[in-house]
């Protein structure tokens, strides 16, 4: 298999980028290392969720009532699919949908006009961004610490909400974005940075916090040459782009540029809040008479926020301010919205995360395998339980 | 040790989350502690025995297929206090701390101290793994037979038999366990008076508990093999051609009226036959014919039972399995960590399905 030449970053330190010219030889052995980790938790944890709605189904008789693909379309990924068929104006199409960002349901709408079903078109796009997601966060990874590429790998693919870089969710392709231009930028590249922003702007609205982080991390590099200056600018109008079209397009189907923030309220009930009330709505519905699943999920939402903000700090301690603007706005934003809401999801998207556990666990094989296992059976949790259909962020 | 309490650390919040991130429909905690979600299928009969006794009207009425030596340990809490459900998992924690002791010191032996840690993880992390942190047998087992075994490797023959009895006390498959403890010491190829006389005393030790058994059986049912009679009565376990069982297993695929879980169930255990078998072949490639037997015979029991029946979870019993794992995963770093990644989630769902109640071999 490809994936046996490079081993346990612990023990094999894959080259380092700085020291290998950039041989063809290694660029497809990143590629094939990321899509041995894609193809190998598709096959583990789609035949674990499939597994699953057999052992699970305790009160009916034969087969399960859902396929092993249709399993996988929960929550808002009945969103995203709903969009892609019917746009965002349809009649039948979802309430509120302008809060989802068009570029992932137009891409499963170009799939399906392509003879694709839509649940295999979300599904197999999911796996394309993850795949870019990481190969592009290996050499994010082995350039700042050589011997790391293959632990941050692991690390994302199998973090413990990873089910959304599975399922028909906008994570994946976000995360191809927003690694891949966080990688130019780190290597001053800033002239390739605008094309995967434009990408991690067109699926998200976080697309805006990265676009903050990037600037933040522009500032940080010192080195104010006409020439780069130019080059970030003009990466990060790219990046803009897809917000001003959706923009437009909003106001002239709604008349509102900004309908998503209308959407997201009338939706989801989340408008801007200051963080001491968020906190208090958070923490007082957990006496709430609730399901057993969403007294829970309370629960979890908290502790999300908290290792958010830790995960922030660890950024700023050690100096990555890019970094730690990016994943403290988007914090920031769920931590002043109404309640806390999805928090788990969205530190998946916090992918210098991996970064720094990566850090920490680099020569060090008992946490490095403690950490593996203990956030491969969270994720399997998360998988489980997503595709029984109980809220799961 | 600090992979059996870090296995217990992973799993047991995580069985308890899963009770409440399962429960979409009804309002408030789920109905089942946080201990009695443990207490499920054959846990419920060992804590029966365990309380009142074999014999007793509360006791399951084929109650003699469960071998002894666990529920009597467990007995030992109850008598200071516990609760028995919590007698049980500390019973299985400090078994599976034992087992966990010798595979460590086994692997380690043999292939180098890496080797040991990651036989250990293998453990904790089996598929059906979540039997080492319920009230079965199955650590105890482990914990004899793998310390028997570890003995037996390094020709200390006299240490043998009290680990080789612990495993006889604790499941009917501590039978196996000798008969494959007899083709180490043929192995070995060495007869020198004292190794014979120290091998035999000890497969005798190792066979005193299944005499006891069958004296108090004889007593208590008037039938030194009532234990045989209640795997039939209990379980419809009797003896069939290997092919007939087979068919008989195959078959339930097509019968509608079975519920949506067995239906996956009875061909997961095809599969783990299959594992089983490839397993055994494994060992006789390596000429380990002390493991071959010793899995083998045990796979030829189950195979040739009415039908394919708990087969995942006798494969934790063959602890071989870890250690062929590890030697091959030496050289391989990333075939190890592709068996963390595979066997973590399904080790998972083991937990959650049993905690929920629902049948996990």
């Amino acid at each position: 298999m490809t994936v046996g030449a490079g081993g346990v970053s612990s023990t094999i330190a894959p080259p380092a980028p700085a020291s290998q010219p950039e041989g063809a030889s290694w660029k497809s052995s990143v590629w094939a290392r990321a899509a041995a980790v894609v193809v190998g938790s598709r096959v583990v944890f789609m035949l674990l969720a499939y597994a699953a709605s057999y052992f699970l189904s305790a009160d009916t008789e034969g087969t399960p009532e859902r396929g092993p693909l249709d399993i996988w379309v929960h929550w808002d990924a009945s969103r995203f699919l709903s969009i892609a068929e019917h746009g965002y104006d349809g009649s039948n199409s979802t309430p509120n949908g302008t809060a989802f960002f068009p570029l992932f349901p137009v891409t499963i709408r170009a799939l399906t006009a392509a003879g694709f079903n839509a649940v295999a078109a979300g599904l197999l796009i999911s796996a394309v961004g993850s795949w870019v997601a990481l190969a592009y966060l290996y050499r994010l990874a082995e350039s700042e610490e050589p011997g790391t590429g293959r632990s941050a790998i692991l690390y994302l693919a199998l973090w413990p909400t990873a089910v959304f870089l599975i399922a028909p969710y906008s994570e994946s392709m976000f995360l191809a974005g927003a690694i891949a231009a966080f990688y130019y930028a780190r290597r001053s590249s800033w002239h390739l940075v605008g094309i995967p922003a434009a990408v991690a702007m067109g699926s998200r609205f976080a697309g805006v916090f990265l676009l903050a982080g990037l600037a933040v991390e522009f500032l940080s590099q010192r080195d104010f040459t006409a020439k780069r200056v130019a080059n970030a600018g003009l990466s990060l109008v790219i990046g803009l782009l897809p917000l001003l079209a959706y923009a437009a397009f909003l106001s002239q189907i709604r008349g509102d540029p900004f309908y998503f923030f209308v959407d997201q309220q009338q939706g989801w009930g989340r408008t801007l809040t200051d963080p001491l009330s968020a906190w208090t709505t958070s923490v007082d519905r957990l006496d709430l008479a609730a399901s057993g699943n969403m007294m829970a999920a309370y629960r979890i939402e908290i502790a999300a926020a908290l290792v958010g903000l830790g995960l922030v700090a660890w950024a700023a301690v050690r100096r990555q301010w890019g970094y730690a603007t990016y994943m403290g706005l988007l914090l920031a934003a769920l931590a002043t919205s109404t309640e806390y809401m999805s928090i788990p999801r969205i530190l998946l998207t916090c992918f210098p995360a991996v970064l720094l556990i990566a850090h920490s666990t680099h020569r060090n094989k008992t946490a490095h395998e403690v950490y593996l296992a203990a956030t491969t059976v969270l994720m399997a949790l998360g998988v489980v339980v997503y595709t029984r259909g109980g809220w799961f962020f | 040790m600090v992979i059996a309490v870090v296995a217990r650390v992973f799993f047991i919040p995580i069985a308890i989350a899963a009770a409440w991130l399962l429960m979409t429909v009804d309002l408030g905690p789920p109905e089942t502690g946080v201990l009695d979600m443990w207490r499920r299928w054959d846990a419920h009969h060992f804590l029966t025995i365990a309380e009142y006794g074999y014999t007793a009207p509360q006791s399951d009425a084929h109650a003699a297929a469960f071998f002894p030596a666990f529920p009597l340990a467990v007995r030992l809490f109850i008598a200071v206090g516990i609760s028995p459900v919590l007698g049980g998992l500390i019973v299985a924690a400090l078994s599976s701390v034992v087992a966990g002791y010798f595979l460590y010191r086994l692997a380690a032996s043999e292939f180098g101290p890496e080797a040991g840690r990651r036989a250990l993880v293998y453990l904790a992390l089996f598929p059906t793994a979540v039997f080492l942190i319920a009230p079965y047998s199955e650590s105890l087992f482990l914990a004899g037979a793998i310390a028997a075994f570890y003995f037996a490797r390094r020709s200390s023959w006299h240490l043998v038999g009290f680990p080789a009895a612990v495993a006889m006390g604790a499941r009917a498959a501590g039978v196996f366990l000798l008969i494959g403890l007899v083709f180490e010491f043929l192995r070995q190829r060495d007869f020198s008076k004292l190794r014979v006389a120290n091998a035999s005393m000890s497969i005798a030790v190792g066979l005193l508990p299944l005499l006891a058994y069958g004296a108090f059986l004889a007593r208590a049912m008037g039938d030194p093999f009532e234990f045989i009679t209640h795997q039939q009565q209990g379980w419809g376990r009797t003896f069939v051609g290997p092919v007939a069982s087979f068919l008989n297993t195959w078959n339930t695929w097509t019968s509608a009226d079975y519920p949506t879980n067995w239906l996956l169930a009875w061909r997961v255990e095809i599969v783990a036959a299959a594992a089983g078998l490839a397993v055994v072949v494994w060992a006789a490639l390596k000429r380990e014919w002390g493991y071959a037997a010793f899995m083998g015979s045990m796979l030829v029991a189950l195979m040739t039972s009415t039908w394919y029946y708990s087969i995942p979870r006798m494969l934790l019993s063959m602890f071989p399995i870890v250690l062929f794992f590890s030697e091959a995963a030496k050289t391989r770093p990333a075939l190890h960590e592709w068996l963390i990644v595979v066997f973590a989630p399904i080790a998972t769902l083991g937990v959650v399905v049993y905690t929920q109640g629902i049948w996990f071999y």
